[in-house]
């Protein structure tokens, strides 16, 4: 037993679909994208089916603790007035949060392991801070590269510096889960690999893995938290220029 | 649609909760480790690019990657200050009382 183990993040399409010369097949992290918004959706919509009660349900009182929790972080970073971010903040939190649970299941994928799929919602976040700032403030926003009450000489410095590490707001987001959950997973196919090559002495590794895994489930819901955070803690920034 | 999802208990749940310093404490290390490593690298790179595009070789990744390392220190040092501002914030009993009250 040999096998690479970064070979589980290869993908390989299913069938081939194109529209209009574009190539368009389906692989299997896109299905799992599909399952991960399908289980969000369904989970809530069992919650509203079931019935909202005074007194909830334990599904109920599930929803209604990270909701209150997703709340008090928009509270908390963007401001009480500005709740209007709340349905994207937890929509983001629980789709990620739903792909990172899902990759823990053995024969699935991990599609927050993709730099493309957490660039991708980087990207798109630097964006949206990048349009709520110049819609809010205009090109006062500019301001926002200049810290209050700096030497002038220093001012065309700390630009370039302020730019870089504006700049770097997305990368680190990106960086930061992709890094986390390709680690994790890789640790896990390396802790297989040695427990089906050893001898009798691989049930080690294979204890270690379920122990891996544990730490893994924990990851998944700190990653998916530490994005939410930062998304409000970026759009906070923009919307009270430091 | 304010009355359509009724907030009624607390929260129980410590990980969950405000003021957990667990949970708190593991989100700012994660975050202060790759702040710097990602600013001090997209320096680099810039550098890279300019050294590239502009021909100007070993001076752009050099300036590039002190930049870079200026701006990760900026943002940790950032970070770190708001992080001691929530805990005298968290200490402040007048803020306590509030939460009660809410």
């Amino acid at each position: 037993m040999n096998e690479n183990p970064l070979h589980h993040f290869e993908l390989h399409p299913i069938g081939h679909l194109s529209l209009f010369g574009i190539d368009i097949s389906l692989n299997k992290a896109i299905f799992i994208m599909w399952a991960g918004l399908a289980i969000v959706f369904g989970l809530f919509l069992l919650i509203r089916t079931l019935g909202l009660r005074l007194v909830p349900g334990k599904m109920q009182s599930i929803a209604e603790m990270f909701l209150l929790f997703l709340r008090g972080l928009v509270d908390d970073f963007i401001g009480k007035e500005e709740r209007k971010f709340f349905p994207f903040v937890a929509a983001l939190f629980f789709f990620i949060l739903s792909c990172n649970t899902i990759g823990l299941i053995p024969g699935s994928y991990t599609i927050t392991s993709q730099l493309v799929v957490t660039g991708t919602f980087a990207i798109f976040i630097f964006i949206m801070t990048l349009f709520i700032g110049f819609g809010r403030h205009g090109l006062h926003f500019l301001g926002i590269l200049v810290p209050a009450g700096i030497p002038k000489i220093l001012i065309p410095m700390m630009i370039v510096i302020e730019i870089i590490s504006m700049l770097a707001r997305p990368f680190s987001l990106a960086v930061r889960l992709f890094a986390n959950m390709t680690a994790g997973h890789t640790i896990l196919a390396v802790l297989f690999a040695m427990s089906l090559s050893l001898p009798w002495i691989g049930v080690l590794p294979f204890g270690f893995t379920v122990a891996i895994n544990g730490l893994e489930l924990m990851v998944a819901f700190i990653q998916a938290y530490i994005f939410t955070t930062l998304t409000c803690f970026y759009i906070g920034d923009v919307i009270k220029m430091h | 649609m304010s009355g359509s999802f009724r907030l009624s208990i607390p929260c129980r749940n410590k990980l969950m909760s405000k003021g957990n310093s667990f949970r708190q404490g593991i989100g700012i290390a994660f975050r202060l480790g790759t702040e710097l490593v990602a600013a001090t690298m997209l320096g680099a790179l810039m550098g890279y690019a300019a050294d590239y595009f502009f021909d100007t070789k070993p001076w752009g990744i050099l300036v590039g990657l002190i930049f870079g390392a200026a701006a990760g220190c900026l943002t940790v040092y950032r970070t770190a200050m708001t992080l001691q501002f929530d805990e005298e914030e968290n200490n402040d009993p007048s803020r306590k009382e509030e939460e009660k009250d809410s």
